[in-house]
């Protein structure tokens, strides 16, 4: 199944969740009752038509593709998703340091590990300059904007 | 007070020194971001809106467009130097750019580029000044029904003139205005697809969307082109200037093509790129060399990047006068003026003259330090393009997060960015363009109100939707752009055929 199958399918699946909420959604007490789900429930319905529109087109084009060249198209999990799985974990402990060690550290935190994602172990000390680099001149020219950032334990930044 | 006297007005404000501080500061950051491949306009604006959250709407504006614009030039040095458009804008100017680099003409392409990009610009400034007030008495004729109208021409056609498969677009579409329903319905006060999370009762901020989808996402697809070590790059110019030769040859192109990329530019889903193209096609047809073109003929750099220009100084009008943005770079601006409590659309022209006409004004002076910057100022400026994106992209990200924390000041909103930019990529990965999205999030709660409005003043009639002549018009509109890529199918179908007979 390739990427567009998927995020068709996906799709089509958003249309349904949102559809089936819509109807759930509770009368509004001021004005027309139905009123708050009219808007929702035709996109709902637009959603799910099209996906459909969509996994059929996919399908067909799927059966060429087959004929073809198979694995054109397909998923693989290569260096590059590597790199995308692990920014997307890197930023979840970002969301989850930044308040308990503040901006400064939870930033060199992630901007190291980004850094090392990208460019391996060997700059470690060219990544650690730049990291504590952007942290400290983004902290100052952020707060002296008026834009306050969490600080540290410390206290200090 | 007419145009001119309220252009006049707005100088004596854009040129304060301050706005003339932070046009320059956004013109050179907006360069620098415009430089780096894949990072647009939209991303450029988009991860420095933050810089501009505590400033005043003037200089908060200026700034913006400094960005806007200097990513615009920004965008075409990679083109030329490296061969690598910063965006979709930039990508005419790798055609003959980039061969005249080879050639070792790179100072004369960055030149009537910046020239070209300049006169492009600051005409269409003129046309914007004198345009701008007459659409927005029009638009004051306008009511709920024929707002929804116009929303739903602007989303149309942005989904329908997507590149790739159109009904992803309109898919990319519907799910925008799905994210804009999801909190406390304004007028019911009925909590919407929130799932229980408090987060979101308030709704889904359209900017943490823009940051996600324009800069998280933007990122995550140029992870594919991060390359091992530094790009070589041309750092040392001659005199970056035309000869008079090279500008007999550009003053037509540039001429022919600033009208036509501002009449794109108003087209709601057209833009920078279609202007581009369209004008060096144009040129092309139009040259008695045109087996020149592609091989480094300096009109092919010029037209392009006039239209270019001028396409987004276009944009602007529907954004300002109507409140509607017909492309993803004006959604972003957009954003950006709702973000500082203004609401764009025929009212703001009356209402807030000062911030209209000083920003106005503004891209006459950005225009112009825009030109100073990348002329002399060249060779300093491409430097930053031999830092490696494996260094620059990790700092890019770690913009997106401090810029999504200035908005919500809560790590929630981490959250948010990082499955909007995910669902953005996969988005992108598998055909679906991410503009219509966008936009559908930026004028999604304002499309909804006005289609309720004008039902609740029509009792549940539909018929409203179909009683003025404006709404007739719009509603062919809407028709015309859905059936577009229909005929434009059937066209091409016909050519072919016609070929082969």
């Amino acid at each position: 199944m390739n990427i567009s199958m998927v995020m068709s399918l996906v799709m089509t699946a958003i249309g349904f969740i949102y559809t089936f909420s819509t109807f759930a959604l509770p009368d509004a007490r001021i004005g027309i009752p139905y009123e708050p789900k009219v808007f929702p429930g035709v996109l709902g319905i637009c959603l799910i038509a099209m996906g459909f529109v969509l996994i059929i087109q996919e399908m067909s084009k799927l059966k060429k593709t087959q004929q073809t060249d198979a694995a054109k198209g397909k998923f693989k999990f290569d260096a590059n998703s590597r790199n995308i799985a692990f920014t997307i974990l890197n930023g979840l402990l970002y969301a989850l340091l930044f308040n308990p060690l503040g901006y400064v550290f939870s930033t060199i935190v992630f901007l190291e590990i980004q850094l090392y994602i990208f460019r391996g172990l060997k700059p470690w000390k060219n990544s650690t300059i730049v990291a504590v680099v952007f942290a400290v001149v983004a902290y100052i020219l952020f707060t002296s904007l008026g834009i306050y950032l969490p600080t540290s334990p410390f206290g200090f930044i | 007070m007419n145009s001119l006297e309220l252009l006049m007005h707005g100088f004596t404000i854009a040129a304060q020194p301050m706005n003339i501080f932070w046009v320059t500061l956004g013109g050179v950051l907006g360069t620098v971001i415009g430089m780096l491949p894949g990072l647009g306009p939209a991303t450029g604006v988009a991860v420095l809106l933050p810089l501009t959250f505590t400033m005043g709407p003037v200089a908060a504006l200026v700034t913006m467009c400094g960005v806007y614009y200097g990513a615009m030039y920004g965008g075409s040095r990679s083109s030329i130097l490296i061969n690598t458009p910063g965006d979709g804008a930039a990508i005419a100017a790798t055609y003959d750019g980039y061969p005249m680099t080879l050639k070792g003409k790179a100072a004369a392409a960055l030149a009537i580029s910046a020239i070209a990009s300049f006169i492009g610009g600051t005409v269409s400034t003129v046309f914007i000044a004198f345009t701008a007030i007459p659409v927005s008495q029009f638009a004051l004729k306008f009511g709920p029904a024929e707002y929804f109208l116009l929303y739903l021409f602007a989303l149309s056609a942005t989904a329908s003139m997507s590149d790739g498969n159109v009904l992803k677009g309109f898919v990319s579409m519907v799910v925008g205005l799905m994210i804009a329903t999801i909190g406390m319905d304004p007028q019911s006060g009925v909590v919407r697809f929130t799932f229980g999370l408090l987060e979101l009762q308030g709704g889904v901020d359209f900017l943490i969307v823009i940051i996600a989808i324009f800069a998280f996402g933007e990122v995550l697809k140029s992870f594919k082109n991060i390359k091992d070590g530094k790009i070589k790059i041309q750092k040392k110019f001659g005199r970056i200037w035309v000869t008079k030769e090279e500008w007999r040859r550009c003053v037509w192109p540039i001429i022919r093509s600033t009208p036509l990329g501002f009449i794109i530019g108003v087209l709601p889903g057209a833009g920078g790129t279609i202007a581009s193209l369209m004008s060096y096609n144009n040129e092309k047809s139009l040259s008695k060399h045109p087996e020149e073109f592609g091989k480094g003929a300096i009109e092919g750099v010029a037209a392009p990047e006039a239209a270019n220009n001028a396409a987004s100084v276009g944009a602007l009008i529907p954004m300002l006068a109507l409140g509607v943005p017909g492309s993803g770079t004006t959604a972003v601006m957009m954003g950006a003026l709702m973000m500082l409590g203004l609401q764009p659309g025929p009212t703001l022209f009356q209402q807030q003259t000062d911030i209209v006409w000083g920003l106005i004004a503004s891209m006459f002076i950005g225009n112009i330090i825009l030109a100073i910057v990348n002329l002399p100022m060249a060779g300093l400026l491409v430097r930053v393009l031999s830092v490696p994106p494996k260094i620059l992209y990790p700092i890019v990200l770690g913009l997106t997060f401090i810029g999504t924390y200035a908005i919500s000041f809560s790590t929630s909103s981490f959250f948010l960015l990082l499955i909007f930019g995910v669902f953005g990529y996969f988005m992108t990965k598998a055909g679906f363009p991410t503009s219509p999205l966008v936009l559908a999030v930026i004028v999604g709660t304002s499309m909804e109100q006005s289609f309720r409005r004008a039902y609740k003043i029509s009792n549940g009639d539909l018929e409203i939707f179909t009683r003025s002549t404006i709404s007739k018009v719009l509603i062919v509109l809407v028709v015309g752009a859905i059936l577009l890529p229909g005929f434009k199918y059937l066209y091409q179908q016909y050519k072919q055929k016609r070929k082969t007979v």
